[in-house]
């Protein structure tokens, strides 16, 4: 053979090879479409030790460390005081822990450090304030009951380990979803709604409500309860507690106003559950757990933020618009709810402020002064259901701006009905 | 027997030859081509798994990808995109260079634009849809595929 004949064959070897490389890769091996069983004992609750197992899944659970604003400006895993953007907080929670310290919440993985840190928390805070931050709770809960909720904090946070991971929404042994938080199971049982019958497509937000939700502690147990009763909207909820289920009343009095107030707390499965997608059967996972690929492997996002810092994924995967597009109509709803929040918060701030000044006045009217208290309690609720939510109004746009505006007219009811009480013009 | 004759048997011996291998060539590239217009051919590449179990599920499964997705034109203009639209997919299934959920280029939105007129153009060919221009998937984009998602997710085995 002479050289160019083996410069030949050698270039036609090369060509065969490439050719039968692409073949393999492409059409004989693929990357796998299910996720390998392991089964994990019950009671392991480091995800480092679930992550051997579904490494794809850890990876990505990890990126929940990771501090960021969101996208649009608001929400974000930033740990910064939310009075900053809105000082009406400190008004309209004086007199309570949360005007001490109200930060945005940073991720699941800092959930034990961020709670243990906070300066709400004090040596006489319960137990029951460790029900969300622990997959440890199931463990408490099987051995106790509800007893540990009026324990102290600082004795029954001492067996948590991990913060919110794995398995506070899988079953080690069968890999399914399932929820940790009693108070979420008595919830929907008052409902009618038997939890563990539930469909995959449902635990796809039952997961995240057992703890995005409302909740207050009753007054003797400390128990956790969910106000769902009547059903999950702002008013709902609001009828609920009027009825002063198990004796409670009110979480604090603000101080200037006299007024018996309700704080709400992140009301995210609420929300969502009226809402466009909560109503289409979009689940919580859907969007803030995103499809992702690895070497072409599917497997869910675990990294549990804003759906805005992945737009492509999390939205595009039904709306075929740009992502600059979607990105730029969240930002627009987001925005007109901030102004009407701020403005709502605001005027409660007032509607306090002037029953504060009419209550000085000797010859007031009790019984007006207490109308107007009675207004602004109100008023506070439905500000507050819409300003602890986390999506800033996303999760149900119309909704929250029914809440606000309502908010709004009770607010300046309020005003108006010191006034009168008190021959004032404040 | 003169040269004459042999040389005209090689002739005929040789064009025969070359027609044999001519109609081998033209029935592999045409078996090839059918072959690779085939659902259960689109479907071997895992990226596309999963508009095929969704395409499976709708109104449309009695159509082939090929009868919405190559160009309804000439068979060269067929063939030449087929050709192109083949190598962009082989370079990213060989790469596994693909996202979770695949959306259409705008390309290929006309192409799937001008398959569904060439079914359903006297349905619609006097109205503002056919009219103003219009895109027949920016509204029914859920048709053949869906939202895109799979009921049951990932299994876990």
């Amino acid at each position: 053979m002479n050289n160019k004949k083996k410069l030949l064959l050698a270039g036609l070897g090369m060509c065969v090879i490439v050719l039968a490389a692409v073949i393999v890769q492409s059409f004989v091996i693929q990357p796998p479409t299910t996720i390998k069983l392991a089964k994990l004992p019950a009671g392991e609750y480091d995800p480092a030790v679930w992550g051997r197992y579904y490494p794809l899944e850890y990876e990505s659970y990890k990126k929940n460390f990771e501090m960021a604003p969101s996208p649009t400006g608001f929400g974000g895993s930033v740990k910064e005081q939310k009075s900053i953007k809105e000082p009406e907080i400190l008004m309209n929670f004086k007199g309570m822990p949360f005007s001490k310290d109200y930060s945005e919440d940073r991720g699941h993985p800092y959930s034990l450090e961020d709670l243990m840190s906070s300066e709400r928390v004090t040596p006489a805070s319960v137990g029951s304030c460790m029900t969300c931050k622990t997959p440890y709770v199931k463990d408490v809960f099987k051995e106790k009951g509800w007893e540990y909720a009026h324990l102290p904090l600082s004795e029954v946070v001492k067996g948590a380990k991990h913060p919110i991971s794995c398995a506070s929404c899988h079953d080690p042994a069968t890999m399914k979803l399932t929820v940790v938080n009693p108070a979420f199971i008595e919830a929907m049982q008052r409902k009618g709604i038997d939890v563990r019958k539930a469909s995959r497509e449902e635990m796809r937000s039952y997961v995240c409500g057992q703890c995005h939700s409302e909740y207050y502690f009753e007054p003797k147990t400390k128990r956790v309860v969910f106000p769902w009763d009547k059903g999950y909207n702002p008013e709902q909820m609001y009828a609920y507690y009027e009825e002063k289920p198990a004796g409670f009343e009110q979480d604090w009095v603000q101080p200037d106003s006299q007024a018996k107030m309700l704080k709400a707390q992140h009301p995210d499965f609420e929300t969502w559950a009226g809402g466009v997608h909560g109503k289409s059967g979009v689940s919580c996972a859907d969007c803030h757990m995103p499809y992702q690929r690895s070497k072409g492997q599917k497997y869910s996002s675990h990294h549990v933020t804003s759906p805005m810092k992945n737009v492509q994924g999390s939205c595009r995967t039904c709306h075929t618009q740009s992502a600059d597009w979607l990105l730029e109509r969240v930002k627009t709803e987001q925005n007109n709810v901030f102004e009407l929040q701020h403005t709502a918060g605001l005027a409660v701030s007032r509607a306090h402020e002037v029953i504060g000044k009419a209550s000085a006045v000797a010859t007031a009217d009790k019984a007006g002064l207490d109308k107007a208290r009675e207004l602004v309690r109100k008023a506070q609720w439905f500000w507050d259901i819409v300003a602890a939510e986390n999506g800033m109004g996303f999760h149900n746009p119309d909704q929250v701006m029914n809440t606000l505006g309502r908010s709004i007219d009770m607010a300046y009811k309020s005003v108006e009905t010191a006034n009168k009480a008190a021959g004032t013009h404040y | 027997m003169g040269s004459k004759d042999k040389a005209l048997r090689s002739i005929i011996k040789v064009l025969l030859a070359g027609a044999f291998i001519g109609i081998l060539i033209t029935l592999i590239s045409v078996a090839g081509y059918h072959a690779a217009g085939s659902p259960v051919f689109c479907m071997s590449c895992h990226s596309m798994k999963d508009v095929g179990a969704t395409w499976k599920q709708s109104q449309h499964k009695q159509f082939a990808c090929i009868e919405c997705h190559l160009p309804d034109s000439n068979i060269a203009v067929q063939v030449a995109y087929k050709t192109k639209a083949g190598l962009n997919d082989l370079y990213h299934e060989t790469l596994r260079a693909y996202p979770a959920s695949i959306s259409i280029s705008s390309e290929a939105r006309e192409i799937a634009d001008g398959n569904c007129l060439r079914c359903h153009s006297s349905t619609v060919q006097k109205t503002f849809m056919v009219e103003g221009g219009g895109d027949c998937i920016k509204c029914h984009h859920g048709l053949v595929h869906g939202t895109g998602k799979i009921a049951g997710g990932i299994k876990v085995e």
